[in-house]
């Protein structure tokens, strides 16, 4: 058998930044340059946001755990091994981060996880609302609505680690060996849950799709 | 479907496919209708999920937060470092207390024991253990023996008076 060709790791409709000049910018940062590491900060930090926002599904969660990613970046920097892609090592954190918050958050049952479409502060709901906004009739609206609710009901019933694994395959675009290094897992686990949350997601999802 | 046949599919939509895989894949494709609802329906998936991004904050203010919160930490760390040396520092001084108060505390006692101090016998010099004195018995043809005295704690040394000379007549 012929050995398969490597996924695109790009993004869709992201632009990668200059390797180059963000390798000098964590050179500056490692030797403790504070502004090259804010750069390279404002580079990432959205793709990193929304990571973390669609495993944890809470925008303030997301919002916290992806400043406290950063910060163990920043700690950490002097351990980031310049062979390995710099994004690959930030998710790595940001993914380990979001994860725990997770694990502990399963820990205590008295606080669970937030219903997936709320008014008011979700940015998921602002934009559901601002999509909707552009809909014919109040009916397709609710329709929508109810689709994109049950989406996103669908996605958070998934263990933690199937929905990590799909959210950094379809939404960062990454190949099974970047996943398995952010995860720190074997390829092949990384595909057995591509395909069981892509099923998952299917059987809760029937009669929408 | 078989489970191979779903994984075929689930690996072509990540674009894992070798080129043996992906001719089988098109086979799948065009004799089963069911794989193809089922690729259509996955890349669906895919798609909302790419569609429905959250909205970030913006970086720039996220960032300040950051800077705010590595300077936040290292005051902790500094703080918590200062902390545990501190900690030890009192640990190590009560120990040190300790010592040199039951070193006192024994000294006292065996000084109201009317015995020699603690302090005393560590005294190489002083310490009767060390000492020593002649006392001249003539007694001669004295056997050699040597013994500790209970009363007074010294060790005595009988000697012939003739097979030895005197210190204090040098």
């Amino acid at each position: 058998m012929n050995k398969p060709e490597p996924a695109a790791s790009n993004p869709p409709d992201m632009e990668e930044p200059d390797s180059l000049e963000i390798d000098r910018l964590i050179a500056l940062a490692r030797r403790g340059d504070e502004a090259a590491f804010g750069q390279v900060v404002q580079v990432y930090y959205n793709r990193v946001y929304n990571v973390i926002y669609r495993v944890v599904n809470h925008a303030e969660d997301a919002r916290e755990l992806s400043q406290a990613a950063w910060v163990k970046a920043w700690q950490r920097l002097a351990d980031y091994k310049e062979e390995a892609r710099f994004y690959t090592w930030v998710y790595r954190i940001a993914v380990n981060t979001a994860l725990d918050f997770l694990r502990r958050k399963k820990r205590r049952p008295e606080d669970p996880l937030e219903p997936v479409v709320r008014d008011g502060a979700d940015p998921m709901a602002l934009d559901a609302r601002r999509e909707l906004a552009d809909e014919r009739t109040p009916l397709d609206d609710l329709h929508r609505a109810e689709i994109r609710a049950a989406f996103d009901r669908a996605l958070l019933d998934l263990s933690p680690e199937h929905r990590t694994a799909l959210v950094l395959r379809e939404l960062e675009g990454m190949s099974y060996e970047e996943i398995a290094r952010v995860m720190k897992v074997r390829t092949g686990t990384v595909m057995s849950r591509l395909f069981y949350a892509r099923k998952t997601l299917q059987q809760a999802l029937g009669k929408f799709l | 479907m078989k489970k191979s046949e779903l994984e075929l599919i689930s690996r072509g939509l990540d674009g894992n496919l070798s080129p043996d895989e992906r001719i089988r894949l098109e086979a799948l494709r065009a004799r089963d209708p069911e794989a193809r609802t089922v690729e259509r329906q996955w890349t669906a998936l895919g798609d909302s999920l790419r569609r429905s991004p959250a909205a970030p904050p913006d970086a720039a203010l996220a960032w300040q937060d950051i800077r705010r919160a590595i300077h936040q930490q290292a005051g902790e760390d500094e703080a918590a470092y200062a902390g545990r040396w501190r900690v030890q520092f009192r640990w190590a001084a009560g120990l040190a207390v300790l010592a040199i108060g039951t070193v006192l505390g024994l000294s006292g006692w065996r000084v109201l024991d009317g015995r020699t101090p603690l302090w005393v016998m560590t005294d190489p010099v002083e310490s009767p253990a060390n000492r020593v004195e002649w006392v001249i018995a003539e007694i001669p043809g004295a056997t050699t023996m040597i013994y500790t005295d209970t009363e007074t704690d010294l060790t005595v040394i009988w000697m012939d008076v003739a097979q030895t000379v005197d210190p204090r007549d040098s």
